[in-house]
């Protein structure tokens, strides 16, 4: 008999002391810093919404598992995480049912639908942070650092913008490198301390809870990028730094990508996360509308993760680096040449036999499907001829209006062939073919967003009547500089109108925006139309 | 120049019971040994002595094609009986009851020109003194150097002793560098090879001085070369990737790239074997432990029973106590102490609760990854596991090459989840393995 | 060029058809089975929206826009769907029957998926050139084929059987679909 030394099964007999707990424990160490910072600047609501965070958390994670029957987890304090992390992502003004909603999101429907610990493709925290930010309003308004609103009413709290808010415009906040690393700037309550979270860091590599291959890369990238782009006329240092310690890129890199369900298992896969993340982080903050886009980089990731874990399959020991690859590369190359076009062969003109025996059949189908065709499209034809007049008549009920509202001398607007570059378009007004004026249509950037506008202007230079087309102003507070009270003050103007002094209208109070907004349309519309046969304004030869 | 190693873990040495005594004989002589007959990887050897016959030290009592197993004590043979054997189950075992005169076999003794011997009278003497590879595997050293003949150019000595509690090859080379030095220069010469190297684990520094000091002074021209002390270093794959870079593919050995590795207890019987003529029949073997209560490093008999050790070790602490012939992650579990140890035992650790580490219950897989991180032989255990879950089927196990795992215990040991990966990793190897022998 | 890059990003990322705009789920379900079928319906899809876009493209401004015929844009662009499709499938047999092969059933699954018309509306309504319509039925194309496949790849790691019994099924895959296009929310409005 010859002897196979065979391992015992129960080797080995030594055991690391991690376990979940531990783990997840160290996490909430290491969150300890930031989570203290952002009480210390933002007042004690901080540590009552995480409070109350952690504990729905909790709630919804023990309820759901006892209803489900499964076994309570609560023991590994990963719901507790998940809680702490929602509500570091959040503003200190946020209502108290934010976190809540958020955590009965992540909780239920992120993590335990998918299986629980573990077995979730999206991270928990952060999709209930995206979750609250279609709520409009809530996410968006982000109070100063040591502004410290009430526990329960946060009406006094006013809204600034966060530094991420001027990087996105390509300008540098009013803050030193310092004031951002300390924290004295506005953002949410978990993010702005940048030492802590960095403190944070270094004790979760130390406790080897996290690999250094994800922070490292995804802020890495993120300052390699943010600095090979930087825009003109910044010091690339310097936007480096600034774009390093704003946003939520350190408390995302750190805490939110490096989760372990959702981030991949193989080394080489968590590099290439790492990258993922931070280009497509640079990608949203330079070209996206939200200012900042850590959390959507590290969500969109998430869903790539089976990718990146086969990708970055180990290479099996004794094998050479990249012959792998190279297998593969042969395996794909060789599919595609499959791909090579064919000339069809003589032999399938036998075939056209059987097709001429299918003709009549054929030529039936055919018949019925033409007839069909035709009864829709005379159907259709009839339909446009019959209510094409009452859509005409629509649309002259529209111009009628305008002309009422921006050119009461003339009868008619018609199209001009002039193109200027801050016009819409440019139409002239006629009286029995004389020409009354130009009605030019502007937009411009109001409280709320772009307005549009038609400013009718005589032959002498002179407003004749304003009609805001669109708007998106808010109701209370811009809507009073849009009534015609307002807009009727601007008849008879020209030039330049100012806002104070001679040749001024009178903002309405409480809706300065608004009003400015409409004088420097309004200027604009004067400017075009004055000058329509200059450089400034093109004239189109030929069809317009 | 040490090259990187992936993956392995950062154990506690817990050494520090042996580590500074020096190797002693045990006060008490064990009563009987059992020599195992199927001790090496190989052919059962035949007795070659019958029940009894008078037989003494260093005396061949059993053999096969490629091994000799010689007498460790002087004495009556009792005869061929079924023993415990420390790899599991039971394999009958020659008995010899020990007179305890040590009387040495008189055809043996060293040879004048033993300095000058040739290549291959070297692999004849270690063929007829029965050395085996002392760390572990057991595989015949006369073979193995056969095979490399020739074909290497790179001797490495493996010191990198990784395991916890065992220092018996650090007190091997801090007492006896000299024999060790001498025995891989004449394995050089048997195997025809350019370079000696030893490779020690970094934090052994007095056993690094001592070498470099002695080959210095020896003129024995050999590299020190220092590898990081991570746990499974000491598996022959890492040592030649730390020493050469060289990768060991699968199925292949390290002498597909150049170099083999002898372990230092089996150097030193070579050393013993060429130059002072004396076959294999005692070794040191570190009985350690917090259960034991003077833990230290023996020369004791090939077969001597387990609780001989303990005995000479001053015995036990406790009643509950775990013993492992060789180390704690690699050992296996022993329930009687009757089993003798092998030629190949290193070790012989008892172990309390509290050192064996929490065995909790098993959990759902986190996904944390560290058991690809820490896997030195590249494998995927995470993947393996959840593969084993869905369905075992075994085309897809196939692609997670579980053949080249070596069961070093590193998966294992890190999972927070509490996984027995070892296991998982053994299970997929035998599907894959029936599968492959039905088609 | 960067407008070539922008329009592509746009049309992938900011203005995925299934997860932004929520137009192509039409596929069987054996479509997100398996990877491989994925990636078929994938890449049918893709060719058919190319080819569509390109004639509806072609149909509306020298047929439809030369003879004031808007009012049949609709009933136009939706024959050109089976049309385009019949001939996608002669000529593929006749010249690439490998790739016909591949393709075979997904072709006509084509037929039921919104996302085709979608794209032909949408070029119409922003009054592309013909570079940009093609390009931008392409990437198009290739979103909704990323989609899939991310999505069949996905099921690998996360299990769709762990939510409660109601849920299982299309349910859980809407909801998934919901969490990927939340992901993709932070790309709206992307522009290079």
């Amino acid at each position: 008999m010859s002897y196979r030394h065979t391992k015992h099964p129960v080797s080995p007999n030594m055991k690391d002391h991690a376990g979940v707990d531990t783990i997840m424990l160290d996490v909430l160490v290491a969150l300890t810093p930031a989570l203290l910072m952002g009480a210390y600047l933002f007042g004690l609501r901080a540590l009552l919404l995480t409070a109350v965070s952690v504990i729905s958390c909790m709630g919804f994670e023990a309820l759901y598992c006892k209803l489900t029957g499964r076994p309570n987890p609560l023991r590994d304090l990963s719901a507790c995480v998940t809680g702490v992390l929602l509500a570091m992502s959040l503003p200190v003004t946020a209502p108290y049912w934010a976190p809540v909603l958020g955590g009965a999101f992540a909780i239920v429907v992120v993590k335990q639908f998918y299986g629980g610990l573990g077995k979730n493709f999206m991270n928990p925290a952060l999709a209930g942070r995206m979750l609250l930010l279609s709520f409009p309003g809530m996410m968006t308004s982000w109070t100063q650092a040591l502004v410290r609103p009430g526990l329960l009413d946060t009406a006094d709290a006013v809204s600034s913008a966060t530094p991420m808010a001027y990087l996105h415009v390509g300008q540098l906040p009013p803050h030193s490198l310092g004031e951002m690393l300390l924290g004295q700037h506005g953002g949410a309550m978990g993010e702005v301390a940048g030492v802590m979270l960095l403190l944070g860091g270094a004790y979760l590599l130390a406790r080897r809870v996290i690999s250094w291959r994800i922070p490292v890369l995804f802020i890495g990238t993120v300052a390699l990028l943010s600095g090979l782009f930087a825009p003109e006329g910044q010091k690339t240092v310097e936007w480096m730094g600034y774009n390093m310690f704003s946003g939520g890129l350190l408390l995302g890199a750190i805490f939110m990508a490096t989760d372990y369900a959702t981030s991949p298992v193989t080394p080489r896969g968590q590099m290439l996360f790492g990258v993922g993340c931070g280009a497509l982080t640079f990608v949203l903050r330079a070209f996206g509308s939200y200012p900042d886009g850590v959390g959507f980089a590290i969500l969109t990731m998430n869903c790539c993760v089976w990718l990146l874990d086969r990708i970055g399959l180990p290479r099996r020991f004794g094998i050479p680096p990249l012959t792998e690859s190279r297998l593969w590369l042969r395996r794909q190359m060789g599919r595609l040449a499959k791909l090579k076009p064919v000339w069809p062969k003589g032999g399938q003109r036998s075939s056209e036999v059987k097709a001429l025996d299918r003709l009549p059949g054929l030529a039936k189908q055919a018949a019925a499907l033409c007839i069909t065709i035709a009864l829709v499209v005379g159907g259709l034809w009839l339909v446009y001829g019959v209510t094409g007049q009452a859509a005409m008549e629509q649309e002259n009920r529209r111009m009628q209006q305008l002309l009422e509202q921006v050119m009461p001398q003339a009868q008619v607007l018609t199209e001009t062939p002039y193109l200027a570059e801050d016009a819409l378009s440019i139409l002239a007004g006629y009286n029995e073919s004389e020409l009354i004026g130009h009605a030019v249509e502007v937009e411009v950037q109001g409280f709320g967003g772009m307005m549009t506008m038609v400013v009718g202007v005589s032959v002498n230079g002179e407003v004749t009547g304003i009609s805001v087309t669109a708007n998106s102003e808010h109701a209370v507070i811009g809507g009073a500089a849009l009534e015609r009270e307002f807009l009727d003050q601007y008849i008879g103007m020209s030039g330049t109108i100012r806002d104070t002094g001679w040749n001024a209208v009178d903002a309405v109070s409480g809706a300065t925006d608004t009003s400015r907004a409409v004088t420097a349309g309004v200027n604009k519309a004067l400017y075009i139309a004055s000058h329509l046969d200059s450089e400034d304004v093109e004239f189109m030869d030929g069809d317009v | 120049m040490v090259h990187s190693i992936f993956g392995g873990i950062h154990l506690e040495g817990r050494k520090e019971g042996s580590r500074r005594k020096p190797m002693s004989l045990p006060d008490v002589q064990p009563a009987q040994v059992a020599l195992p007959l199927c001790m090496h990887a190989g052919q059962q050897c035949q007795p070659l002595v019958k029940a009894g016959d008078t037989v003494a030290v260093g005396q061949p009592v059993a053999e096969s094609e490629d091994m000799i197993i010689h007498a460790s004590v002087s004495g009556n043979v009792v005869g061929v009986e079924e023993r415990p054997h420390p790899w599991g189950g039971t394999c009958p075992a020659l008995v010899i009851d020990n007179d305890e005169q040590d009387t040495p076999w008189q055809q043996d003794g060293p040879s004048e020109d033993w300095k000058q011997m040739s290549g291959p009278d070297i692999i004849e003497r270690v063929a007829a003194c029965g050395i085996v590879g002392m760390g572990g595997a057991a595989y015949p050293t006369a073979a193995k150097l056969r095979a490399a003949c020739g074909r290497v150019t790179t001797v490495i000595l493996n010191a990198a002793e990784s395991e916890p509690y065992i220092t018996a090859d650090h007190r091997l080379l801090l007492e006896r560098g000299e024999a060790v030095l001498t025995g891989l220069e004449l394995l050089r010469r048997a195997v025809d090879a350019k370079a000696c190297v030893v490779a020690i684990e970094g934090n052994k520094l007095n056993a690094i001085e001592g070498l470099e000091r002695t080959a210095r002074r020896k003129e024995i021209d050999c590299r020190v070369c220092a590898v990081p002390s991570r746990y499974p270093l000491g598996n022959e794959k890492q040592v030649v990737k730390a020493v050469t870079g060289r990768e060991v593919a699968s199925e292949g050995v390290a002498i597909d790239v150049g170099c083999v590795v002898f372990n230092v207890a089996t150097v030193y019987a070579v050393y013993q074997a060429v130059a002072e003529g004396r076959a294999l029949t005692h070794r040191v073997i570190t009985v350690g432990g917090g259960a034991v209560v003077r833990p230290r490093n023996l020369w004791v008999p090939v077969g001597t029973p387990v609780t001989d050790l303990i005995q000479a070790a001053g015995g036990l602490r406790e009643q509950k106590v775990r013993v492992l012939t060789g180390g704690p992650m690699t050992g296996a579990v022993q329930t009687d102490w009757s089993v003798p140890v092998l030629k190949s035992t290193n070790g012989v650790i008892c172990l309390l609760d509290w050192e064996l580490g929490q065995r909790k219950p098993e959990r759902d897989c986190i996904r944390c990854g560290r058991c690809v991180s820490v896997c030195p032989m590249h494998l995927m255990p995470i993947l393996v596991a959840k593969e084993l879950k869905l369905g075992a089927d075994p085309e897809e196990l196939a692609r997670f090459h579980t053949e080249d795992c070596m069961a070093c215990g590193c998966c294992s040991y890190i999972c927070p989840a509490h996984i027995p990966l070892v296991e998982r990793m053994a299970q997929a190897r035998n599907i894959v393995r029936q599968e492959e022998m039905e088609v | 060029m960067i407008q070539a890059i922008g329009l592509v990003l746009i049309a992938v990322l900011a203005e995925n058809m299934v997860l932004a705009r929520c137009m192509g789920f039409g596929w069987p379900k054996e479509a997100t089975s398996s990877e491989n079928s994925a990636r078929r319906m994938g890449i049918s899809i893709t060719l058919v929206m190319v080819f569509h876009a390109t004639a509806a493209w072609l149909m509306n401004r020298f047929v439809l826009e030369f003879f004031g015929l808007g009012h049949l844009r609709l009933l136009v662009y939706a024959l050109l769907v089976p049309g385009v499709i019949w001939t996608l499938r002669k000529l593929l047999d006749l010249f690439f029957p490998a790739l016909y092969r591949y393709l075979q059933e997904y072709l006509g699954y084509s037929l039921y998926n919104c996302a085709v018309m979608g794209a032909a509306y949408i070029i119409t309504l922003r009054n592309y050139t013909f570079g940009q319509a093609f390009l931008y039925a392409l990437a198009s194309g290739v979103g909704v084929l990323l989609v899939l496949v991310i999505f069949t790849g996905m099921q690998d790691q996360a299990s769709f059987e762990s939510c409660p019994k109601w849920f299982r099924g299309f349910p859980i895959e809407l909801i998934t679909a919901g969490l990927m296009g939340l992901a993709l929310m932070g790309f709206y409005g992307l522009r290079v």
